[in-house]
């Protein structure tokens, strides 16, 4: 626990130090998985696939602000989509604008969920995002999850309908818009996942609020075990397709993901919970002071044990030319070798 | 020597005019009213724009069964239900673009105040040599 504490002071510390470089380099990061990942799960386009490209895309996005990463991820999809077919391209632009015309017009700062959700999904731990959005924002953020969850599925869709998306002829011209919108408004899977994190996050909410002890481990237990329990009934019901072994170790390690943040962000001793009462003209007053864990960063000192040993020596002096300049002041510059020899 | 209640005070207010500061004396220089009329005024073209492409994938969603009903269809009776439903769509974004402009509003409101205190606090500590400004924005409706 302690060296857990004492890592966290020592990134804090490293952040505040050194912020004007760690924050490109994390922008840089962030964007260069997208890139990758887009390029992974779609590749349709040849040329977004050279590794140059991403490099200079993510170049250009650490740069810029973090709203950025997610205009360009939504570039590279839609480029993605029209080498694939123009009928893709047409739905995934249509369904970006109503993201954005719909949501982000009023929550211009949820970007960073909504890149983090397609890119935990292709990693296998997607319910890291309902447990860590209840425990460090608010319910809003649920709508941010809907739109990452929409785009994560809207690729796999593609992925899965690519030899009916790329077939040539012009009659499957409508076709191919039918699958693709119908990838968006009855995909059940996805359904049962945007209710399951929706409900996950509300409940994490709802109880690291208490004013309970543990409250944020009894969230992140309670949030796990209800996206887990969801999803399981729902698969039963339903007959999804989602694979239980995927929704148990995602959860698991999703869980200690969790567990990670809360000792970075919320970190007390409820051993030395204080209750206090005072009052005012207008109150009486009931708190409950719970103390943080902190531990001071141990710093560390060298000290020399063998004695160290004085050399008598003699040291060279170095010799310099002194130049007078027309206006008077005068300028030093140093021998040349060969003026050394001549003068020994 | 250094005055640390100043240091501590200027630092917090320019970390606030970096942060928040630019986009809350955006929203007062306004008063209440315009401010949220301008933002429904926003709302009502973005939701105009969004449903005008909820309804070009419906139509293209089947596009060759449209065609070949439109025909048949009752078209008053269709643009009936079309306009109702915009309108439908129209009252909730409007309705949520009320609630939230609003808070965002009064909260701006409350932390440029928050920021003249403290600015006030500030000329105070240079010996009331100098009058602090007016403050600027947070204007209410008339």
């Amino acid at each position: 626990m302690t060296s857990v504490l004492e890592a966290k002071e020592y990134i804090k510390s490293f952040y505040f130090k050194y912020e004007i470089y760690v924050n490109p380099v994390m922008k840089l990061l962030l964007a260069l998985l997208t890139f990758l990942m887009i390029n992974r799960n779609m590749g349709y386009m040849e040329m977004l696939n050279s590794f140059m490209i991403v490099l200079m895309a993510a170049l250009v996005c650490s740069l810029l602000p973090w709203n950025f990463i997610v205009v360009a991820a939504a570039g590279f999809i839609l480029l993605h989509s029209y080498a694939l077919a123009v009928e893709c391209a047409l739905v995934v632009l249509a369904v970006f604008a109503l993201m954005f015309l719909l949501y982000f017009r009023f929550v211009p700062g949820g970007t960073l969920v909504v890149l983090l959700t397609p890119l935990l999904f292709s990693f296998g731990i997607p319910f890291v995002i309902p447990v860590a959005v209840g425990l460090l924002g608010t319910p809003v953020s649920i709508l941010a999850i809907v739109c990452g969850l929409i785009t994560a599925f809207l690729i796999g869709h593609m992925e899965d309908n690519l030899a009916l998306l790329s077939a040539q002829d012009a009659e499957s011209s409508s076709q191919k818009l039918r699958i693709m919108i119908d990838g968006v408004l009855e995909n059940k899977s996805m359904l049962v996942i945007m209710v399951a994190f929706a409900v996950t996050v509300l409940l994490v909410y709802v109880i690291r609020r208490l004013s309970i002890r543990y409250a944020w481990t009894f969230a992140i237990v309670g949030g796990i075990l209800a996206n887990v329990i969801l999803l399981l009934v729902c698969e039963l019901l339903l007959e999804l397709n989602l694979s239980v072994v995927w929704i148990l170790v995602g959860s698991l390690v999703s869980g200690l993901i969790c567990k990670l943040i809360q000792l970075m962000c919320f970190n007390v001793d409820y051993e030395r919970t204080e209750m206090v009462q005072f009052e005012d003209d207008e109150y009486y007053y009931y708190v409950k002071a719970v103390p943080k864990n902190l531990v001071a960063i141990p710093e560390k000192q060298v000290k020399k044990i063998n004695t160290q040993h004085k050399k008598t020596s003699v040291k060279p002096t170095k010799k310099v030319n002194t130049i007078n300049t027309s206006n008077g002041v005068s300028r030093t510059a140093p021998r040349s070798s060969k003026e050394n020899q001549t003068s020994k | 020597m250094i005055n640390e209640e100043r240091v501590r005070l200027m630092t917090r207010m320019a970390s606030y005019e970096k942060r928040d500061g630019k986009k809350h004396l955006g929203a007062v220089s306004y008063f209440r009213s315009d401010y949220i009329s301008l933002q429904i005024l926003k709302t009502v073209i973005a939701t105009t724009i969004a449903f005008g492409i909820l309804f070009g994938l419906f139509v293209l969603y089947d596009f060759e069964l449209f065609m070949h009903e439109i025909y048949k269809m009752d078209l008053l009776q269709f643009g009936k239900s079309v306009i109702l439903l915009y309108l439908i769509m129209q009252g909730v974004f409007i309705l949520i673009t009320y609630v939230v402009y609003l808070y965002r509003y009064n909260q701006a409101l409350r932390s440029l105040k928050r920021y003249h205190e403290n600015l006030k606090k500030l000329y105070r500590s240079y010996d009331g040599k100098e009058e602090a400004p007016e403050p600027a924005g947070g204007r209410k409706d008339s």
